[in-house]
C-alpha cells in the first residue's frame, strides 16, 4: 500500500510569493496533511503565515497543521498541531487542549525509547526524520520499525526523497518539504511522487 | 612532624600498591588458565541481583545505539513488568528492535507476542516466520514451536517428517512437552518409523519432567504393557503422582484402581474419595459409579469430607490443637469495653483535681496466677 503524502512547507518562504505557489502545487494529487513550517519565524510573522496558508490547505481538502502552538492552531480553526519542540510535557498540553477535535502529533524523535514513550499518549502519529534539510539516515529504519510493531500511524519524513524511489518503510505517511520546494516547478515534482506511487 | 607525616604516607599507600600488584598477576594467571576475561555486562548484573530499575539506566544507552542484549534485556523487563509497569507495546517494540539485531531468545519471544496477539496485532504467518528463524539459530522452544506448526500444517508446510525431526531435536534437548510429544508421535508412528519401546522412553522422561499429561500417558502404557513390561503397581504410582498433581482423568483412573484393587489394595473410601475430587472437576464416569454402589454409607461420607479438605485430611481429635476451649478461665481483671459510655473522657479535664483513690482503674497484678484483690475483683463484677 502506497503512503498517503504529507507535504511540509519550506522552512522561509517569501510571504507574497508562497501562498501563490502552494495553491498551484495543491491543484494536483491528492495531499493527506500539509505542516506549515514554523522555521526562523517569529510569532507575529509566522501566525499571519499560518492564517493565510491554513485557508489555502483547507479549500484544498488538506489537513492543515501548526508548529508547536496549540492556541495557535485553536484560534485559527487549524487541523491540529505538530509538537517537535518540549517533549512529553509540550504533546501532553496540546493533547488536553485540542483533542477530540484535532490532530495531535509528535515529531524530533531523539530515541527509540522516546516514540514509545510519545506514543502511549493519545496522539494521531509519530514523525521519523527532520522537517527539512539532510535526510536522517536511521529515519528510515525507525519509522519501518515502528509501522511494523505499533498501532499509532508512522510518518517518514525524507527532505531528499526521490520520486522514483518509492517509499518501503511501510509508513502509512511520507512526508516531502525540501524535495518538493528546490526545483523551478513543485507540482510537477508532487506528481512525480504519486505517479511513481500509482505505477 | 615531617617525617611522620611522610611515614603515614607510606603506610596508607603501601597496602594498596601492593594489593594493586597481587590483583594484577591474579588477573595474568586467571587470563592465563582461564583465557581473556569477558567485559562484564552491568545492566545484566542488575538485572540478576533484582534492581531492575538500575538494569533499565544502564542498559537504556546501549539499547538506543543497537546493543540486541540491552534491548532484549528492557523487553523482558517490560514483558514481565519488573520495575516497570507490565506494557506488551513496548515490550514488543524491544524485542522487535534485538531481532532485528539478531537476537534469538528475541525473536523467539516476539514470535510468541504475534502468534498470541499480545501487544501487537495477531499475525500467525510472521509468528512463524520468527519461530522459523529462531528455531534456524538453534533454539530449542522455537523447534517445538516450528514442529508444531508443521503438524498444523497452515502456516508452514505440512509435514510429518520434517515436524518429527525437529521435535527429536527439541526432545533430546530435554523439553519435557517435545519429549511427550515426540514419544507419542514414535507410538503411533507420525512422520516416524513407529517405535512403542522408544515412544515409551520419551514419553516417561517427559513424565519425570513433571508433565501431568505425560504421567497419565505413560501409566497407561504400564497398565497395558504397550512398549514397556506390564507394571500395575507402576502405572497406579504414576496415577497417583498426576491425580496428587490435581488432573481429574488421574484421579477418575486411579480411582477405578483402588475400587477393584489391581496393582494396590482395595479400598473403597480412598476410591470414592479420588471419584469425588474428579467429579468436582465436571467428570463423571459411570463404569466408576458401578464399581462404587456397594459402599457403605458412613463409609461414602467419610470419603467426601476428606474430599472436602483434600489435600490436607480432614480435622479430627488427633490433629485438633491449637484452638482454646470456649468459656476458658480469664486470668486478671477483664479489660473495659471500648464502647462502655462509662469510659469515655470527660469533656472538661481539670488537670489540677486529683484523681481519687475510686477512680484509678486497677492495675494488672504483677503475678497473673495469685488471685486479684477483693476490691478489684469487686471492680470487675458489678
Amino acid at each position: 500500500m502506497a503512503p498517503q503524502l504529507y507535504l511540509i512547507t519550506p522552512a522561509d518562504p517569501d510571504p507574497s510569493q508562497f501562498p501563490r505557489r502552494l495553491m498551484s502545487v495543491l491543484t494536483g494529487p491528492d495531499i493527506a496533511a500539509l505542516l506549515v513550517r514554523r522555521g526562523e519565524l517569529g510569532d507575529d510573522a509566522y501566525a499571519e503565515l499560518a492564517e493565510r496558508l491554513v485557508q489555502i490547505g483547507q479549500a484544498a481538502g488538506a489537513a492543515v497543521l501548526v508548529e508547536n502552538d496549540p492556541a495557535l492552531a485553536h484560534t485559527l480553526g487549524a487541523d491540529g498541531v505538530h509538537i517537535s519542540d518540549g517533549g512529553i510535557k509540550a504533546l501532553r498540553e496540546a493533547i488536553a487542549m485540542l483533542k477530540p477535535d484535532a490532530i495531535v502529533g509528535a515529531g524530533n524523535i531523539r530515541s527509540r525509547h522516546d516514540a514509545m514513550s510519545f506514543g502511549e499518549l493519545d496522539i494521531d502519529y509519530v514523525m521519523f526524520g527532520p522537517l527539512g534539510g539532510a535526510a536522517d539516515p536511521q529515519a528510515a529504519e525507525l519509522a519501518q520499525w515502528w509501522a511494523e510493531t505499533f498501532e499509532v500511524p508512522a510518518v517518514h519524513s525524507d527532505p531528499q526523497a526521490e520520486a522514483g524511489r518509492g517509499d518501503t518503510t511501510g509508513a502509512e505517511f511520507l512526508a516531502l518539504s525540501d524535495c518538493i520546494w528546490q526545483g523551478e516547478d513543485p507540482s510537477e515534482a508532487l506528481k512525480a511522487f504519486t505517479a511513481g506511487a500509482e505505477a | 612532624m615531617n617525617w611522620r607525616a611522610s611515614l603515614l604516607v607510606v603506610l596508607l599507600t603501601a597496602p594498596s600498591s601492593l594489593a594493586l600488584a597481587q590483583d594484577t598477576e591474579a588477573e595474568s594467571i586467571s587470563n592465563t588458565v582461564f583465557g581473556a576475561s569477558v567485559p562484564v555486562d552491568l545492566a545484566f548484573g542488575a538485572f540478576q541481583r533484582g534492581y531492575f530499575l538500575t538494569a533499565l539506566e544502564l542498559a537504556l544507552p546501549r539499547a538506543e545505539t543497537g546493543d540486541a542484549a540491552a534491548q532484549t534485556l528492557i523487553a523482558e523487563l517490560y514483558a514481565k513488568g519488573l520495575g516497570v509497569a507490565q506494557n506488551s507495546e513496548r515490550a514488543a517494540g524491544w524485542y522487535n528492535l534485538a531481532a532485528r539485531s539478531g537476537d534469538v531468545l528475541a525473536t523467539f519471544e516476539l514470535g510468541m507476542l504475534y502468534q498470541d496477539g499480545v501487544g501487537v496485532e495477531r499475525d500467525r504467518r510472521r509468528a512463524a516466520e520468527l519461530f522459523r528463524e529462531a528455531a534456524g539459530k538453534g533454539y530449542i522452544p522455537a523447534k517445538y514451536n516450528l514442529a508444531l506448526l508443521h503438524v498444523e500444517g497452515i502456516y508452514a508446510e505440512p509435514s510429518l517428517t520434517r515436524a518429527a525431526a525437529l521435535m527429536k531435536e527439541a526432545a533430546e534437548a530435554e523439553l519435557p512437552e517435545a519429549q511427550y510429544d515426540y514419544g507419542s508421535m514414535l507410538i503411533e508412528g507420525a512422520g516416524v518409523a513407529p517405535d512403542p519401546v522408544e515412544g515409551a522412553r520419551f514419553i516417561r522422561l517427559a513424565a519425570e519432567g513433571e508433565l501431568l499429561a505425560a504421567q497419565i500417558d505413560y501409566a497407561t502404557l504400564l497398565y497395558l504393557g504397550q512398549g514397556v513390561e506390564k507394571d500395575l503397581e507402576g502405572a497406579v504410582r504414576w496415577y497417583q503422582r498426576a491425580a496428587e498433581g490435581g488432573n481429574p482423568v488421574a484421579q477418575n483412573r486411579l480411582a477405578k484402581l483402588v475400587a477393584v484393587g489391581e496393582g494396590t489394595p482395595l479400598d473403597l473410601e480412598t476410591a470414592a474419595m479420588w471419584r469425588a475430587l474428579a467429579r468436582r472437576q465436571g467428570l463423571t464416569d459411570s463404569a466408576l459409579d458401578r464399581l462404587l454402589v456397594s459402599i457403605p454409607p458412613e463409609a461414602l461420607a467419610r470419603a467426601e469430607e476428606r474430599a472436602r479438605f483434600w489435600p490436607d485430611s480432614p480435622p479430627s481429635r488427633e490433629n485438633y490443637g491449637g484452638m482454646p476451649a470456649r468459656g476458658a478461665e480469664i486470668i486478671g481483671p477483664t479489660l473495659p469495653a471500648p464502647t462502655d459510655p462509662e469510659n469515655a473522657p470527660s469533656s472538661v479535664v481539670v488537670p489540677s483535681e486529683t484523681p481519687s483513690s475510686e477512680d484509678v482503674v486497677a492495675p494488672v497484678p504483677a503475678s497473673a496466677g495469685e488471685a486479684p484483690a477483693p476490691e478489684a475483683e469487686a471492680a470487675q463484677n458489678p
